[in-house]
């Protein structure tokens, strides 16, 4: 289905702390995932900066602020800008996720989970498609983790996921911590989210750690891979033919060779697999 | 005689001359700069920044000759061949083995046998050449054939607004006119107008180096504010951005030597510190003048 794309390997979600160690270490890099909104109204430096990236890695655009999921749609201005630096860029793919962030005109600032509802499924598609006037790279979707779970649900979070992509012919970039902290934050099984998901639609995986606070795992990105996700890593990478995995490390950095060895992991779970080199 | 002081040019009203003289210095210059050779170099792609730079290439591409023996003197200071005393280096008594040393450290290391406090040896200028070489494959030094050529075009361009200046003068004064303010002021800062625009391909670097230099710079900044590095980071950071950098690190002792460059303890280039090596864009500032 997505067999089409290209297999970019091993890569690091790009943070301007460690970007000369980044170079210096830059064969231990495949491709860098940025956050598009660093971009879209970037200044000179960052211009250079994103220049300077381009020039030495594959890039892919991972949207934080669209808000795929608000029912007013979507925010024109916001989209155009997207749509440049998507087009300057030219990437394989690029990455939002399914949630809102804005309601009533307002950006709320963080990732807001939807109702696992028919007609929130259809909001989804509806931007979706508004997307794809602007933009002809393919996009792909992603999960995240959610702190109340909304009520009136008529399916399952899975359910719901695979809804979506099936509808909007996206692809999925399975946040394989994101699964891991609503899993053992909601206690249910991971292997029957896997069975509701079409996993032949995984392109990317992200993966960090988090933290426990108060009894909850939080989706910190602070620490290092835990066992279990690198667990549940194997297994899909064992199953699908994944593209690409992207360390999302944001707070709390460790001096780079440890996110260089945590690459390393990912990328021998890739080789075991033959996904990538 | 009658002709030269009394013909169009010479009997012009004056502001209609100056009117003419500032039509003769633009279309002066533009044939100049036509004629000129245009540094294209801005315009080939980048190579891809390094894994591991070398160090002394970059530090001959940012400080030509003097950029290099600050880095190998910085080099034999850490490596404990060299020390700083009384605000001067010296070889240290307690040096490693001399035979590890490469030739240009060598040449150092034989040099500081006396403790040292004024210039730096030309005979190591030999030792960068294999640096210039590369740099100039590479398109990153401007070429001398440039700066010869445009400076020729230069001159030719300076001659002709001044030629025709004087005359006017000349023959003004000649004919008994002595509001020649405007044309002595034009006549000063034209040719220096067409030198910076004529000539201003005559850096050290071309287009190409300054900018492979820049992103180099751009690249490895933040080594410059890890609290920690390693040797070969600190290596690279002095390359990249001069002694100035060391400042408040474990080798603040060595940027020290170089801050003050009216005293005695300060060394540079025999050939007379960075001078004209600065014109090609030190970016981090020019550690071989001590600044």
């Amino acid at each position: 289905m997505f067999s089409h794309l290209p297999t970019l390997g091993v890569g690091i979600g790009f943070r301007h702390p460690f970007r000369s160690e980044l170079f210096r270490q830059q064969q231990q890099v495949d491709f860098l995932e940025i956050v598009a909104e660093h971009y879209l109204d970037a200044s000179f430096h960052q211009e250079q900066e994103l220049e300077l990236l381009a020039a030495h890695f594959p890039i892919i655009p991972h949207a934080i602020g669209l808000s795929l999921g608000s029912a007013e749609g979507l925010d024109d201005l916001y989209l155009r800008k997207l749509a440049a630096l998507i087009k300057r860029l030219n990437p394989p793919w690029w990455s939002e996720h399914i949630c809102f962030t804005k309601a009533g005109g307002i950006d709320i600032g963080h990732l807001s989970p939807l109702p696992h509802t028919r007609e929130a499924v259809d909001v989804l598609c509806r931007n979706i498609d508004r997307v794809r006037r602007y933009i002809d790279v393919p996009l792909i979707l992603e999960n995240i983790t959610y702190m109340m779970a909304i009520p009136g649900a008529e399916m399952t979070e899975a359910q719901f996921i695979a809804e979506v992509l099936e509808r909007s012919d996206c692809g999925l970039l399975l946040d394989v911590t994101n699964l891991h902290i609503n899993a053992v934050n909601y206690n249910y099984d991971v292997r029957d989210f896997f069975n509701e998901l079409p996993l032949e639609r995984v392109v990317q995986l992200h993966f960090v750690g988090g933290h426990w606070q108060d009894g909850v795992l939080i989706d910190s990105h602070s620490r290092s891979t835990p066992s279990e996700v690198w667990q549940l890593i194997a297994e899909v990478v064992a199953s699908v033919a994944v593209k690409g995995i992207v360390l999302e490390r944001d707070e709390n950095l460790p001096p780079f060779s440890e996110l260089v060895n945590e690459l390393e992991r990912a990328r021998s779970i890739g080789r075991q697999n033959q996904r990538w080199n | 005689m009658n002709i030269w002081l009394h013909n169009p040019i010479a009997e012009m009203y004056g502001p209609y001359f100056l009117l003419f003289y500032a039509c003769a210095i633009a279309i002066t210059i533009f044939v100049c700069w036509s004629l000129s050779t245009k540094d294209l170099t801005a315009n080939l792609p980048l190579p891809l920044v390094p894994s591991n730079p070398d160090p002394y290439e970059i530090a001959y591409l940012r400080n030509s000759d003097t950029g290099v023996m600050q880095l190998v003197t910085f080099d034999l200071l850490v490596r404990d061949y060299l020390q700083v005393e009384d605000n001067s280096i010296e070889r240290s008594p307690t040096h490693p083995d001399i035979s590890l040393l490469t030739p240009s450290e060598r040449e150092l290391f034989d040099w500081f046998a006396q403790q040292r406090t004024r210039f730096l040896p030309a005979s190591f200028q030999p030792h960068c050449e294999v640096y210039r070489r590369r740099l100039q494959a590479q398109q990153f030094l401007s070429l001398d054939e440039w700066q010869v050529q445009n400076s020729y075009v230069g001159s030719i361009g300076i001659l002709i607004i001044l030629g025709l200046g004087l005359y006017k003068l000349t023959a003004a004064l000649a004919n008994g006119h002595h509001n020649v303010g405007f044309l002595i002021t034009m006549m000063i800062f034209s040719p220096f107008l067409l030198w910076n625009i004529v000539c201003s391909s005559s850096f050290r670097l071309s287009d190409r180096g300054r900018n492979y230099l820049n992103q180099l710079q751009a690249a490895f900044a933040q080594l410059k504010d890890r609290e920690t590095n390693s040797f070969d980071d600190y290596n690279l950071i002095v390359a990249l951005f001069g002694v100035s950098v060391l400042t408040g690190t474990p080798y603040d002792f060595y940027q020290q030597i170089f801050a003050t460059p009216t005293t005695s303890s300060t060394f540079s280039s025999s050939s007379g510190g960075c001078g004209s090596s600065c014109g090609g864009g030190c970016g981090g500032g020019c550690g071989g003048c001590g600044g």
